[in-house]
């Protein structure tokens, strides 16, 4: 059984969904650079492989 | 969900930190997330990046992120995840000459995450665990996002699918 279903495609998005992407865009650009600037100090917790 | 993460490292040296952060939900009508709210549902972003190291990322090293979000999930059963394909950062020894050597850097992760997924759902017969991959095409972007969710919540994420398509061809 194939558990990916068909991409949904939207194209031109309501004003509403493009504020929301824009937002999550951020967001995310946020999470990264945090990460990114992490110490290795800073690491609560490790999981060597 | 509160805010959970892990940092893995590989044996390579390199540095993989995995975070799940309550996904920003703010851009769903109300009538959609007073329904996710009513049923309990939370929704996580996966949060996925390398934090020391520009090596190839082995096998071994995708199943054990994959893994550590799998159990995540598992424990929690109104959980929904919700990843967004970035092409803020470049992919690392990435082969530009290979057959899909020219797709853009927020195809090759969304490829890679659905990849990621049918490899643990098929090799722990999961069969009742959905991936929903959805593109927004604006003007002058694109934006990729998955969703992870149950066979039973998959109403909700109809729901929240048809709230997004609102606009449709405006």
């Amino acid at each position: 059984m194939n558990c990916v279903k068909k991409t949904i495609v939207i194209k031109n998005p309501s004003p509403r969904i493009e504020a929301w992407i824009k937002g999550l865009r951020r967001n995310k650009e946020e999470q990264l650079l945090k990460l990114k600037n992490m110490k290795e100090e800073e690491f609560d917790y490790l999981v060597y492989l | 969900m509160n805010e959970v993460s892990i940092n893995v490292k590989a044996g390579t040296g390199d540095v993989y930190r995995i975070v799940l952060v309550p996904a920003p939900m703010g851009g769903l009508s109300e009538k959609v997330r007073d329904l996710l709210s009513a049923q309990g549902i939370e929704v996580s972003e996966i949060i996925l990046g390398r934090i020391q190291g520009e090596s190839s990322t082995a096998q071994k090293t995708l199943h054990q992120i994959s893994g550590w979000i799998a159990d995540r999930f598992a424990e929690n059963p109104n959980l929904m995840l919700f990843y967004t394909c970035d092409d803020m950062n470049p992919i690392p020894s990435r082969n530009k000459k290979s057959i899909n050597g020219s797709i853009s850097v927020q195809e090759y992760r969304s490829r890679l995450f659905s990849r990621l997924f049918s490899t643990y759902t098929s090799s722990h017969h999961i069969i009742d665990v959905f991936n929903y991959p959805l593109r927004i095409d604006g003007e002058g972007y694109s934006y990729i996002i998955h969703l992870i969710a149950r066979k039973e919540h998959s109403k909700i994420v109809e729901c929240m699918a048809k709230d997004i398509m609102e606009g449709f061809g405006k």
